[in-house]
């Protein structure tokens, strides 16, 4: 049985390594598009964990981005104006009250996650769907006319926040993939899949299946506000529109596609899915129509066709299994 | 007398009109191999659901060694009874070694934070569980097939997981429901054998449905005979296949008859 700490180790020494290497990479297009597959790869594995680990399905994840990315624009608002500390003037400080954005953001939609997971997973399948989905509306309807978050204008965050980067932001992902895998091949992530497997028999077998449903929902919240931290700080600019109802279907896409319960799939999933926009730009020059968003369509019906299961069914692959306790 | 394992006490549930389990009584001493049946639809499988917790009773209530069994099931399943589905209920598309593990979930010594940071706990409880699991299906014959998928098994196989699951919750009282259905007669012999034993090496008190009479006569100290929800008969399995009013509930009014005129010729003689 091993931890992952060193395929984890090694994946950030890596990250450290190339943010000294090629300090500039931020403002690189390539760096942009990998940054943006960083964020959605947390948002992908952590839905996982709700949807393909215990079988809910919630299609309310930008409803817990956007806490997290609210939370750190007004987070990173108030250190602009009080820079508590003096740690806005040190670099290091800056950084200290990024991860203080993060962890912040992840909490509160973590008890988000909580406050509406109690009473909704008391729902089944398409119900539950429904329920969520009016979740992550009320967020963004709250949002559009909270005029001190800047309403429907948006919110710029102050001169004084940090851009994420690629460490910060391929950092968190690679350590929400740890969770999530540890999570997996551990007894409680077996209770999970039980819940999705058959309700009845877990619950006879005496898993708390309310227990690990509530338990899946708070962390996937969790992960997905700090996935929208991490996003604010990308952007620099956020507007409600950010996280309507498409948002949270793109990162349902990402899970059916990669596979319902497979890290693998999600990870995978997620990269494609966020890169193949701008990788099919070559085809828009060539045919002077934009067909990337029917390309982009047509691999969400060919692949479910193909592989009903998803790529990686809810299996990984060989490489994330030796890396994780089994 | 030997202590009682599990008592119902005027177990009763409706469900609008029908009263699918009328006062029922039952006491199962510990140790003893005990079966509860009766034709479709008697209610055999709705006194199980009651026993576990699917169903709060109508009235009535269920004791395990003296205890009063209440709350939501997986607290049930903590305090020591352990079931079987008649209609297999495993999970799918989990390897047969994951179903018995998940079993032991509820006995964990280690949780979730200790599975997120991999501690030593989390590891020593991983051990002790896939050492658990390793054993109950090489006692009930699965170990070959420990990293195959539930589903793929055959169907004698899927029933004899069920009941290795059932065991990984370390059970005091197991419940059986139809655990030969679907299966020949070597196979129900095998399967006979191996409750038998299971029951001897782990001191379990049984409970089980079983359609199979053969099965049933042979290998339990006690029966219990629902109809309709209503107990009709309570004996010792010789006395049962005698009783005028089980041949009845099973044959019809016809052969019942037939019986008691079989049985006044019998007892001229």
């Amino acid at each position: 049985m091993k931890s992952g700490w060193g395929a984890y180790a090694a994946f950030l020494a890596v990250l450290v390594a190339l943010s000294f290497v090629m300090p500039s990479a931020q403002d690189n297009y390539f760096a942009r598009i990998a940054m943006g597959a960083g964020v959605a790869v947390t948002l992908a594995v952590s839905l996982n964990i709700v949807n393909g680990f215990t079988g809910q399905f919630s299609i309310g994840h930008a409803g817990f981005m956007a806490i997290g990315a609210y939370l750190a624009a007004a987070w990173a608002a108030w250190c602009h104006a009080h820079n508590p500390l003096g740690l806005l003037d040190v670099p290091m400080g800056r950084h200290l009250l990024f991860a203080g954005a993060l962890l912040m953001g992840g909490l509160i939609a973590a008890a988000a996650g909580f406050v509406v997971g109690l009473p909704s997973l008391r729902l089944r399948g398409d119900y539950l769907a429904i329920a969520t989905l009016g979740f992550g509306e009320i967020i963004r309807v709250l949002l559009e006319n909270a005029d001190s978050l800047g309403g429907s204008r948006g919110f710029s965050m102050p001169p004084s926040a940090i851009s994420a980067d690629l460490l910060w932001i391929w950092g968190i992902a690679a350590t929400t993939i740890l969770v999530a895998a540890r999570l997996k091949h551990s007894t409680e992530g077996r209770a999970m899949l039980a819940v999705r497997e058959d309700e009845v028999a877990a619950e006879a077998m005496g898993v708390n299946t309310t227990k690990e449903k509530v338990r899946a929902f708070v962390m996937a919240a969790f992960f997905a506000g700090v996935a929208g931290a991490l996003f604010a700080h990308l952007e620099l600019y956020l507007n409600p529109k950010s996280f309507t109802f498409m948002r949270s279907i793109e990162v349902v896409a990402m899970v059916v596609l990669g596979g319902l319960g497979s890290i693998t799939g999600a990870v995978l999933a997620a990269i494609v899915l966020s890169v193949l926009p701008e990788a099919l730009r070559p085809v828009q020059n060539l045919t002077g129509y934009d067909l990337r968003l029917v390309i982009y369509g047509l691999l969400l019906i060919v692949v479910p066709m193909k592989r009903p299961a998803g790529l990686f069914g809810s299996g990984e692959l060989r490489l994330f299994k030796k890396a994780v306790p089994s | 007398m030997t202590e009682a394992a599990l008592e119902l006490e005027g177990l009763t549930m409706r469900f609008g009109g029908l009263t699918a389990c009328d006062n029922l009584c039952l006491t199962l001493p510990k140790g003893a191999l005990m079966g509860l049946i009766g034709p479709n639809g008697a209610g055999k499988t709705t006194a199980f659901n009651l026993i576990t917790g699917v169903y709060p009773p109508t009235s009535g209530h269920v004791k395990l060694f003296g205890q009063v069994l209440e709350g939501p099931k997986h607290r049930r399943a903590a305090q020591g009874v352990a079931r079987t589905f008649q209609n297999i209920r495993l999970f799918k598309d989990l390897s047969v070694l994951d179903n018995v593990k998940i079993a032991c979930h509820m006995r964990a010594q280690s949780g979730f934070w200790a599975a997120l940071f991999a501690t030593p706990g989390a590891k020593t409880e991983e051990a002790r569980q896939e050492k658990r699991a390793l054993e109950l299906l090489s006692m009930l014959g699965l170990s070959a097939i420990a990293d195959c998928a539930a589903a793929s098994l055959p169907y004698g196989a899927q029933r004899r997981l069920e009941i290795a699951r059932a065991l990984a919750t370390e059970p005091k009282v197991l419940l059986l429901d139809e655990p030969a259905a679907g299966m020949n007669s070597t196979e129900t012999g095998d399967l006979m054998h191996v409750i038998r034993r299971i029951r001897d090496e782990l001191g379990l008190s049984i409970l089980l449905i079983e359609h199979d009479m053969k099965l049933v006569m042979e290998n339990c100290e006690g029966l219990v005979v629902l109809d309709h929800g209503v107990t009709i008969a309570r004996g010792l399995p010789q006395a049962i296949q005698r009783d005028p009013k089980v041949v009845e509930a099973y044959l019809g009014h016809a052969w019942a008859e037939k019986l008691a005129a079989e049985q006044a010729r019998e007892s001229h003689v």
